[in-house]
């Protein structure tokens, strides 16, 4: 413990007896002054005051050398006694009682100092506990700020890999529709050759068929726009870009999906039925990652059904609305007459790396419901009847309708 | 150019594809005629003249194959150019089996399309005379009456007018008669001409 501080005036033991000397000899001088002007004007009283002052400013020691000095100058005369003529002796009663009101009030000085340097001491202590719980505040929040940083910078990281990861198994699907890919590429750029070549048999035959070559180089055009649409469709699909909400009609996202997967489901002989109902509110998501969704919920199907006999090879995909406790929810389900979910099977369904394909990575439906999640929706494997699966993506609805 | 008294069908689900086949055989000079599946080419009028028909293998509701043998089940013989997207061994080496004229992977030289529709049109060309000429004899037949119709059979397998009127138990004279009649209607020049026409007709009965 520090030793409490008063203030430096009172601190100083030669201003303490200073104050005694300079007081007393000031209320000598007064009192002579005023005993000039008016000879029945006492001493003692502002002797007494200088005494009582010292006392009460310096302590005890003060005090006692206020009173000495003040006895000093009554007993040397320098100051007139209170009652002129008297003797030193016949005042020293007088005296005895001037120095027990010294004691006194240095006595209650002395209390109050100490009162107020104990007062002084718990205000210091104060301070120091104050700011030592500061310091120790201060502390706590920056490691929490420290905290809630790391904490940001851990989502993050995990929001990076999920959009990485989620790359990567929309690369790995993109892999396996390469044939329908190549096809969709391929009957566009076919389209324009045989134009191209027609022109020039055209061109050859003589100008009268101008307009002929005419409506040929038309119709390149359109060729050649669609096998750019096609591949910045792939593009889309295959970039690794954040997510971007944007106002998305189902009926869009579907014809985009089986424009993409069209070959492959036929090359399998497998037939996709669609049932969108009325007036579907639009979605608000992303565009890229929900084709995600519903190209891997297609393709899983179309495998499910693939070794099917021709009338079960058949996949159903429908989209509802349906109010729900959030509100508006759009309900989109594919449906396969594949051999089902084996009961066992349906709670692994979703965990990463879990597949029932020979080459599967186990990644789709994970990647799948974490993007559904993440839209504020829920993907799961619904009953259905009869044989085969059902899987139902429900996303809460954005604004506006389908026109 | 060669292809005005023939058609080609043009049968491929894709509209680029097919839209540009048949814009590429139009400017070459035929008569063509697209249809978006095999459902809606089975169920359009088919004039009699020499055709071919250009089938694209991988279709949804019935694939290219499925029409060919659908077509071999109706006994029509339209030559078949079949085009794919992906040059698909096994599915060729059945549709030529089957007896398509040609297999093309897409994107196929024109002129090796053009070629396989000239030789196809050609080859049909002459079955087309053989068909028009059985529908002739098919009619000239239809003409007989029963009695007729069993006399000519008895005759063209070799039988004198006797031994035919003993097998079908009437009078030399009676079945003379009928032979005449016979001949005549089926406009035979001779004996020999219409055991030809009976065999065309046994044939493709």
């Amino acid at each position: 413990m520090s030793i409490p501080t008063g203030s430096p005036l009172r601190r100083s033991a030669f201003v303490r007896y200073a104050v005694p000397v300079v007081a007393v000899a000031a209320a000598a001088l007064v009192t002579l002054a005023l005993q000039s002007v008016n000879t029945h004007v006492a001493g003692l009283p502002l002797l007494f005051c200088a005494a009582i002052y010292s006392a009460w400013f310096g302590g005890l020691g003060p005090g006692l050398l206020a009173a000495l000095l003040s006895s000093g100058a009554i007993a040397l005369n320098l100051v007139p006694p209170p009652s002129p003529g008297s003797s030193v002796m016949e005042e020293l009663p007088r005296l005895v009682t001037f120095t027990i009101g010294v004691f006194f009030v240095s006595w209650i000085g002395g209390r109050q100092r100490q009162a107020e340097q104990l007062l002084e001491q718990a205000r210091d202590e104060l301070e120091a506990r104050v700011r030592e719980r500061t310091a120790e505040l201060s502390r706590a929040n920056s490691e929490l700020q420290s905290e809630i940083a790391e904490r940001r910078s851990a989502e993050l990281a995990l929001q990076t890999m999920q959009l990485e990861l989620a790359h990567v198994s929309r690369v790995t699907m993109m892999g396996e529709l390469t044939a329908s890919i190549a096809h969709e590429v391929n009957q566009p750029l076919g389209a324009i050759m045989n134009y191209a070549n027609a022109c020039r048999r055209l061109l050859a035959s003589g100008m009268e068929n101008a307009a002929k070559v005419d409506e040929a180089l038309l119709r390149i055009a359109g060729d050649a726009k669609r096998a750019s649409d096609v591949i910045a469709r792939i593009r889309a699909l295959s970039a690794r870009k954040p997510t971007e909400k944007a106002t998305l009609q189902v009926k869009d996202l579907l014809d985009e999906v089986l424009a993409i997967a069209r070959y492959e489901i036929q090359a399998r002989g497998v037939t996709v039925r669609t049932d969108l109902a009325a007036g579907l509110p639009a979605l608000h998501a992303d565009r890229v990652q929900m084709q995600q969704v519903l190209l891997n919920l297609v393709i899983n199907s179309m495998e499910a059904v693939e070794a099917q006999p021709a009338k079960d090879r058949a996949i159903e995909i429908s989209a509802r609305a349906r109010d729900s406790e959030g509100g508006l929810a759009i309900v989109m389900r594919v449906r396969d007459h594949g051999p089902g979910v084996d009961p066992a099977e349906a709670d692994r369904l979703f965990e990463p790396f879990h597949s029932t394909k020979p080459r599967g990575l186990g990644m789709g439906l994970p990647i799948s419901r974490s993007i559904v999640e993440a839209h504020g929706g829920r993907l799961s494997l619904v009953p259905c009847e009869g044989r085969g699966a059902a899987f139902e993506a429900v996303l809460p609805a954005g604004e506006g309708t389908a026109s | 150019m060669n292809g005005a008294d023939s058609i080609v069908y043009v049968v491929d689900d894709d509209v680029s594809s097919r839209q540009s086949l048949e814009f590429l055989i139009r400017a070459s000079g035929y008569t063509v005629r697209a249809f978006p599946s095999s459902r809606a080419f089975l169920a359009s009028p088919r004039p009699e003249m020499p055709a071919c028909l250009v089938l694209d293998v991988r279709m949804p509701g019935l694939t290219g194959l499925e029409l060919q043998g659908e077509l071999a089940k109706m006994g029509v013989r339209l030559p078949i150019i079949f085009i794919t997207g992906h040059g698909d061994i096994p599915m060729s080496v059945q549709a030529m089996k089957a007896g398509a004229v040609e297999f093309l992977t897409k994107p196929f030289r024109e002129e090796t399309m053009l070629r396989a529709i000239a030789l196809a049109i050609d080859r049909d060309r002459v079955a087309h005379r053989d068909r028009l000429e059985m529908a002739e004899l098919r009619r000239r037949h239809a003409r007989l009456t029963p009695r007729e119709s069993e006399v000519m059979a008895s005759v063209v397998t070799g039988l004198l007018n006797k031994q035919v009127a003993a097998e079908l138990g009437a009078s030399e004279k009676t079945i003379k008669a009928h032979r005449g009649k016979v001949m005549q209607k089926m406009e035979a020049a001779s004996l020999a001409d219409l055991v030809r026409m009976s065999e065309k007709l046994g044939a493709n009965a």
